[in-house]
């Protein structure tokens, strides 16, 4: 069924001409640091070459987006002896960063096959028995960590509440122990409700609309920052990880890879996207 | 898409899921005439469930008053803007439903309220319907009527509990694109996976009654879960337990052709059909019924109701004559227990109730308050009695 909708979307996506054609991203190696590296406006990153990614608006699943905001994504990518590293860079004059009020956050993520290839894993989500693994930052979690976790007071500095039931305080890290009882999600370990996030970014397992599920252990790393109108985020990832659910990746190979954008300011969320096709990352070094 | 049949719109309609009911459904009923919005259910609810931290706001249980008040705002007016003006001929639904009215974008029909929307849970509060027109009164709208209140009969106002429906065919499940909401095939008690749930509000956006509600700090979306640890253990939850005015009563109902006339539930929705469910014209297959209140005039109460309001207040209106009826109304709020039968005890004068788990009689209630007349002296105390105002 997953089949059938991924061949029939290939062929409704054929119709909108080369917008969605497969471009292939050169991954140089460097020997800068990978802390050096994580910083997106870092020197060595012009000296990457730059693609430019086509991205549409989600129109195959309900919910969907008719008209999206982002038409470009532009991807460097670089790679050292072990981490392979991808710059994202697109245009959002707003930089959306906020949950306490009813917003969504800005987001990318990148996607790669854990198991199959371009020709039996379906770029959107990946299907039954084709796993693929997503890497996805959220502006959020880059704010969390800058600034503190924004919980209900960032939003509304002049709230007043007496106290929470079983807690030691009102502020986030009071609320522990039997407090949590108020609060399933967090007792449960939901990845939307860490508090004390180290990466702005999770990892994802996915295997179709509605699958993603975030992995328990994170190997990889993120970066974003906004500015001069622009979103620049990049992620590093161990070539090689001793986690089987990610995908694996080699020095001198070419792997499919692909891109996703939301925009928090029209209220992208899940779904509600912008996404391509299967690119080629043709990845530099030594094998 | 697949059809399921909606006997509450009295056909079959769409719905992006194979029809399963479930195996029970748990279910409420309201007496709006006894509602006096003392709120009770309101804390009871909050002081169980949602007084941590991101829940400020939240009111899994409130209680609005209706023509003027809402909480989120505007929820009912919204919703009906968006869907427009539809029609019944006579118990059957001739209009859309809010799954078949979607835009092609879109799973159901729905809109995504403003943060601000939640800040004033009391607008409308005791706000009557026709006290403040100046001349629109005893039919002369000329204006010489005055801005004055005139004849009681003109306004009204009434109370509007308002919780989780528990849907049968609920709005929220089907906007979930992670499957994250599931309704139980045990009771139909319908649940957010605290687990699986990533915030998407797509279950906000999609329901049309506004009841789950995002979670600040665990960003997560979060809704009444029908007590289900009570519900589970044969215990009717906080809201109708604690109910002072005993206006509400909670328990398994049958679909219409299974009903089981001696079930409080199946009684009084499908016997007497003296309550009736809230928007049915939604499509949702809501599973909160409402006794109408008698003193609203009947085209209000259609638009909420449905067509069958003027039968629901005759019946309710001719109640005391008809003992049984009388009987499975006064045991609402008698027993904390759920009941899965009921009987007019004809020479006790009693509405019997029979627990679910354990089929023991687990309350009587006589239907007439037993009146003792006292002497104004009492000999023994030797002192008199006075009415103390």
């Amino acid at each position: 069924m997953k089949n059938t909708l991924f061949l029939s979307a290939l062929a409704l996506l054929g119709l909108t001409g080369p917008a969605l054609a497969q471009t292939t991203i050169e991954s140089k190696p460097t020997r800068t640091s990978l802390d050096e590296m994580l910083k997106p406006g870092h020197q060595e990153w012009q000296s990457m070459p730059e693609s430019t990614i086509k991205m549409a608006p989600q129109n195959i699943a309900k919910p969907m987006l008719s008209k999206g905001t982002f038409q470009e994504l532009k991807v460097r990518s670089s790679v050292t002896k072990n981490w392979l590293l991808i710059r994202m860079e697109w245009e959002d004059p707003n930089a959306d960063a906020e949950l306490t009020r009813g917003e969504f956050s800005d987001a990318c993520a990148v996607q790669f096959c854990a198991k199959g290839d371009a020709k039996d894993t379906s770029p959107f989500m990946g299907n039954p028995g084709k796993p693929v693994h997503i890497l996805h930052w959220k502006a959020i979690w880059q704010a969390d960590i800058e600034l503190g976790y924004r919980d209900v007071e960032h939003g509304y500095p002049n709230m007043y509440v007496d106290y929470y039931p079983l807690a030691e305080g009102k502020k986030t890290e009071d609320i522990k122990g039997p407090a949590l009882q108020y609060n399933p999600a967090r007792s449960l370990n939901n990845p939307m409700s860490l508090t004390q996030r180290k990466q702005p970014m999770e990892e994802l397992v996915a295997v179709g609309f509605g699958s993603a599920t975030s992995q328990a252990h994170l190997d990889a790393k993120a970066n974003g920052q906004h500015s001069n109108k622009k979103w620049s985020v990049v992620f590093a990832r161990p070539l090689e990880t001793p986690d089987p659910s990610d995908s694996q990746l080699k020095a001198g190979s070419s792997v499919p890879i692909a891109f996703a954008l939301w925009d928090g300011a029209t209220r992208n969320r899940g779904g509600r996207k912008h996404y391509c096709m299967w690119q080629t990352l043709k990845i530099g070094g030594t094998p | 898409m697949p059809k399921v049949f909606n006997w509450q719109i009295g056909r079959e309609m769409e719905f992006p899921y194979e029809g399963a009911r479930p195996d029970n459904q748990f279910a409420y009923i309201f007496d709006l005439n006894k509602c006096i919005a003392c709120q009770t259910c309101t804390i009871a609810c909050k002081t169980t469930w949602t007084a941590g931290k991101g829940q400020e706001t939240m009111l899994w249980n409130n209680v609005e008053t209706k023509p003027y008040g809402y909480f989120p705002l505007g929820w009912d007016l919204k919703i009906l803007d968006l869907l427009g003006a539809q029609s019944w001929d006579g118990d059957v639904y001739t209009g859309k439903t809010l799954f078949e009215a979607a835009e092609s974008d879109e799973i159901v029909l729905g809109y995504l309220p403003d943060d601000m929307d939640y800040a004033n849970p009391n607008i409308g509060e005791d706000d009557c319907y026709g006290t403040t027109f100046k001349g629109a009164v005893n039919g002369r709208s000329d204006g010489s009527g005055g801005a004055y209140f005139d004849a009681v009969h003109h306004s009204w106002m009434f109370y509007l509990p308002r919780i989780c429906n528990h849907c049968t065919y609920p709005a929220c499940l089907s906007s979930c694109t992670r499957k994250s909401i599931y309704k139980r095939k045990m009771d139909g008690i319908v649940l957010i996976d605290q687990t699986r749930c990533r915030g998407y509000r797509e279950c906000i956006k999609g329901c049309p009654y506004k009841r789950p509600f995002y979670n600040p700090h665990t960003r997560t979306s979060e809704k009444c879960i029908a007590c289900y640890p009570f519900v589970e253990q044969g215990q009717q939850p906080q809201c109708v337990v604690t109910c002072i005015g005993k206006i509400r009563l909670s328990g398994y109902l049958s679909t219409p052709e299974k009903s089981i006339k001696n079930h409080p539930m199946d009684y009084l929705i499908h016997e007497k059909r003296i309550a009736l469910p809230l928007y049915p014209q939604f499509g949702l297959e809501p599973n909160v019924y409402y006794i109408p209140p008698v003193h609203v005039p009947p085209q209000f109460l259609t638009q909420m109701f449905g067509p069958r309001v003027r039968h629901a207040i005759e019946t309710y209106r001719s109640a005391h004559k008809d003992p049984e009826l009388l009987s499975a109304l006064t045991l609402f709020g008698c027993t904390e227990r759920i009941l899965k039968a009921f009987k007019y005890d004809k020479s006790a004068n009693e509405a019997v109730g029979i627990d679910m788990m354990n089929g023991t009689e687990v309350v009587c209630v006589p239907l007439t308050e037993p009146v003792i007349v006292r002497p104004l002296h009492d000999q023994k105390l030797g002192a008199y009695r006075h009415n103390i105002t």
